[in-house]
Order: structure tokens, then sequence, then C-alpha cells
């Protein structure tokens, strides 16, 4: 879980955290992925082409969703990613005839199941640890690459970089799409674990949820994002084990763990807006960059 | 080079500019002043394509220009730098010379991914032609430090030195000394003609009549979004029309030394 959340992390922080394009509908991105590559592998086709289609089509709503950036504040636009976000869920929440509306796809098959028998569990953790290992790779690699260096250039001068000759809309275009296809692959990955989804999984909390491992991590730093994850993850799931010894009742620990997770994002912004980990410098060197002090 | 014919633009009911026509020659450095207010930087943000022409047409090099977007205009080799620089802070000086290079392979994400090799090799030399560019701009000390951490006057050689980055040849300065003490101004001034020798043809908005007179070949003197005058730095200084919009009527007839 916590890898399948990092996975969809780093790729807020690739938009948010470098790029500055508040993305709030992130959740949207992950349904979209998970509810093609679920309901492709029921009909048979192959995961991976299931999980690759998810990824297409997530693209194709997040250059939708870039679109109106082009003439709109970075604030406005931000409130049409949440709009769009929510458009698409309560569209499958209320039909019936391609994804079971509000009841969602359950049992959906683990690949490679008859595989792996009992160790099941182990292999997934292997397969999700290695689309984390790639992901981080791969997003690194284009923050430490001149185009990274234009998204984070954007984030905080635009206007520099359109008289420097940058497409600013093309870059902040595809900064998106990158982003949507890594928050599909998360979301693909978290259908075939849980098994079950329905438009509740994917409700703006989730998109909250992610920011927070963001913000906590450090925005802008894929390493401190990695560590928001786990913290954040970790705090929902012990939260869950720590009723049983509390003998609290369930829907009070429920509330506390929300409020727990609110207050935390609230002091981090407040006390350390650049997270547990700040973004680093980058010293540019020969051959190779690398972050300083 | 460049040929400005007619601009007009108003924001709301305020005519910022009216009936603009100006000529940059190649190979020259032209000067545009005029008090505050009177629409240097709106001509040049219409110039550069950041705002739309009510009428009137811009031709660089004999291709029009006026509705091109800011970056395409860039990519044609005329390149501008603001009056209040942008910077981000967050990046270092050499981040800040490296992003001004253009048509970088390693600008295509695709490109980094499946040609990485590549992509560093290009980025190598942009490094050492960025490390040329701020020792001649006294920044190579600074070469690593933050752009958020740099002084007032450090910043502003930043952005001439971005703006050479570009290899554009058609630099619009937009006050490269505001703001600057006098020795830095002189420092400028001294790029400023060392850079015209090597070819550049220059647009520069300046306030100080000292930089104007050394540096520029021709001015055009902007009031109230009208060219009132231009013509060679002295004749234009001593012109009234000129006087009397920077100092008031009173002075037009007392003092001809002014800054």
């Amino acid at each position: 879980m916590t890898g399948i959340f990092a996975i969809v992390a780093l790729s807020l922080n690739f938009q948010v955290g470098l790029t500055g394009l508040s993305n709030f509908g992130q959740a949207a991105f992950m349904m979209v992925g998970a509810y093609t590559s679920a309901m492709m592998y029921m009909a048979g086709v192959p995961f991976v082409f299931g999980v690759l289609a998810g990824m297409v089509i997530s693209s194709i709503f997040a250059l939708i969703i870039a679109l109106p950036s082009h003439n709109l504040r970075a604030d406005y636009w931000a409130i049409v990613s949440i709009a769009a976000a929510e458009s698409l869920r309560l569209f499958v929440n209320n039909e019936k005839w391609l994804a079971e509306g509000p009841f969602g796809i359950r049992g959906i098959p683990r690949p490679l199941s008859s595989l792996f028998g009992d160790s099941y569990t182990l292999f997934y953790l292997a397969l999700v640890a290695a689309c984390l290992a790639v992901v981080y790779l791969a997003l690194e690699r284009l923050n430490h690459s001149p185009f990274g260096r234009v998204l984070r250039g954007l984030r905080e001068a635009e206007d520099l970089m359109e008289a420097l000759g940058k497409d600013v809309f093309r870059f902040k275009a595809v900064a998106m799409i990158i982003g949507g296809l890594v928050a599909a692959l998360g979301g693909s990955l978290y259908a075939h674990y849980i098994t079950f989804i329905s438009p509740a999984t994917f409700a703006p909390d989730v998109t909250f949820l992610i920011w927070t491992m963001m913000i906590v991590g450090g925005s802008g730093n894929a390493k401190g994002v990695l560590v928001g994850s786990l913290m954040i993850t970790l705090l929902n799931t012990s939260t869950r084990l720590l009723k049983d010894y509390l003998y609290l009742p369930t829907s009070l620990v429920a509330a506390l763990r929300t409020l727990s997770i609110g207050v935390l994002t609230i002091g981090f912004v407040v006390a350390r807006p650049q997270g547990i980990l700040p973004e680093r410098k980058h010293v540019v060197s020969y051959g190779t960059e690398e972050g300083g002090s | 080079m460049l040929e400005v014919h007619d601009i007009h633009k108003a924001f709301g009911g305020l005519q910022a500019l009216s009936a603009v026509s100006l000529t940059v020659k190649e190979g020259t450095i032209t000067g545009l002043i005029g008090p505050n207010g009177s629409g240097k930087t709106t001509l040049f943000n219409v110039i550069t394509g950041f705002y739309e022409q009510d009428r009137g047409t811009v031709e660089l090099r004999g291709d029009s220009i006026g509705d091109l977007p800011p970056h395409s205009i860039a990519d044609r080799g005329m390149v501008r730098s603001f009056q209040i620089p942008q910077v981000p802070r967050d990046m270092t000086v050499m981040e800040n010379m490296l992003v001004a290079g253009q048509r970088l392979t390693g600008e295509n994400p695709l490109a980094v991914m499946l040609r990485w090799p590549a992509v560093r090799r290009q980025d190598k030399q942009q490094i050492e032609r960025a490390e040329q560019l701020l020792d001649r701009v006294g920044l190579l000390g600074e070469r690593d430090e933050l752009t958020g951490s740099l002084s007032g006057g450090q910043v502003k050689l930043l952005a001439i030195a971005q703006t050479l980055m570009t290899d554009a040849d058609l630099l619009l300065l937009d006050e490269p000394t505001a703001g600057v003490d006098l020795a830095l101004t002189d420092q400028i001034m001294a790029l400023l003609k060392d850079i015209h020798a090597e070819g550049k043809t220059m647009m520069i908005v300046e306030h100080k009549m000292r930089v104007i007179s050394n540096v520029c070949e021709y001015v055009y003197v902007l009031d109230a979004g009208k060219v009132i005058a231009s013509g060679e730095p002295r004749a234009v200084q001593n012109d009234p029309h000129v006087i009397e919009a920077y100092l008031g009527a009173d002075a037009a007839a007392g003092s001809r030394e002014w800054e």
C-alpha cells in the first residue's frame, strides 16, 4: 500500500512540487487507471496491456484538464482540476452500463495468482517495489534534465520562461500527462491488490491524503515524498491497529485518524512548509548533477 | 531589422500607446526613454508578444510577428529582459543560465528517457558556454548560489547573461541599470558596448541620460503613449519638448543639465 501511494505521491510531486501546477484531481487519474485495467483484465486482455491502456486514457484526461491552464491563473485552474475529477467520478457513480455505478467492480482478479499461490503478497510487493523504483528513477532523471529545469523555472517565473522561448503551455501539458500516466499506474496496482473498486474509493479525500504525503515529506524532493508516503500510510494503518489496544469505538478512532492527518498537514504548512526533507539545490557539474547542501 | 508601425494599445479607457512607430537598424543600440508611465514597457510587451496590439504591425527582418506568442518571437532571435527581473529563486545561477539555452534535445522528455547520453553531452557544452558568459559578467563565483540570494545588481547582470545565452541577435533590455549603483552602471555600460561590438543589435529602455548618451546611437522619446522626439542622443537631450516632458514646463526654460 505504501508503495502504491508513494507512486501516486511522486506523480503529484512532479506536477505540484516541480512545476507548480496545483492539481487537486489526482484521485481521478488513479480511478481511470484502476477501472481501465480492472475491466480490461476481466475481459481477457493481458494485465500489462490493461495497465498501459489505463495510462493512455489517463494521459488523454490529463491533456483535457491541462487545456484551460492556458488562460487561467494557477488558483483558478486548481478549481478546474478538482471539478473535472469530481465530474468524472460522479459520472461513473451514476452510470450502470459501463462499470456498475456506485456498486463498483468486485472480485478483480490478481494477475499470476495461480503461479505464486501463498507467496502472492510477496510477489505483489516485489512488483510494486519494482514499479516504484522505475517511476522514481525516471521522474528524477526528468527532474535533472533540461526538461525538468524548464518545469522548475516556470513554477516561479512563467513569463521569463516564455520570454526565453519556452512554450509554457506545452511544458505544462506534458507535465500533466506524465503525472497522469504515473498516477494511472498507481491506480491499476491498487485495483488488483485490493480487488474491489468503486467511485467512493477515489473520493477527493484520497487526493488530499496524497497531498498530505507530499507536503509532510517535502514538496519538490522525491526522497522526501517517499518518506512522507511511508509516514502517512503507517499512521493510517497503525491507528487501525491501535483501536484494539485502546478499547475505543471504531467510529471514534476513524474520526481521530482523519483529524490527526488534518492537524499534521496544518502543522507542517505553518511550521515547516518545506517538509521533512526540503527541496535540494541542484548543483550542476560536468557530466552529472547532484544535490548540494 | 525591427520595424514597429502605427501601434495602438489601450487598457480600458487608458490609451497607453497611440500611433507609435519606430525602427531599430541592424547593428545599432537604440534607446527608448520617457517619463514613468509613458508606455515604454507596454511597447516592449507589445513588440515581444506579451500584449496584443489593438492596431499596427511589428516586423522582424521583414516578417510580421505581431500575432505570434512570446516564445515563437524569442525563437526568431529577439529576446527581452524584464524591468523587474523575474528570477526563479530556488534555482542556482548556473541553472538559470542553462534554462536559457535554445532548441535543446533534453527539453523533450522522450529524448531524456531514450537518448540520455546525447542529452548529457549537449548539457556539458551548454555548461561550458554558460561558464564563459558568467565569467564575462563577473558572476562565475556565484555559479552555484541560489538566485534568491543574489543582490539586485547581480540579478541584473544575470538577466543580461541569460539573454546572451539564448544566442538571440536582437536584445530588448528593459532598464538594465535600474536600481544599480554608479560603479556597476559603468560596468554594465561597458558590457553593453562590448556585446554591441560583437554584432548584437539592441534596444534599451533607460532613465539615466548618462547611459543613453554613452551607448545609444539613436533615441526615441515616448511621452503619454506617443513618440514626441527622436534622433541622436545629444540632439534629443536638448529638445525643449523632451525637457518639458521630463521636468515640467518651468524647468524647460531654465536648466539644461539633468541626468
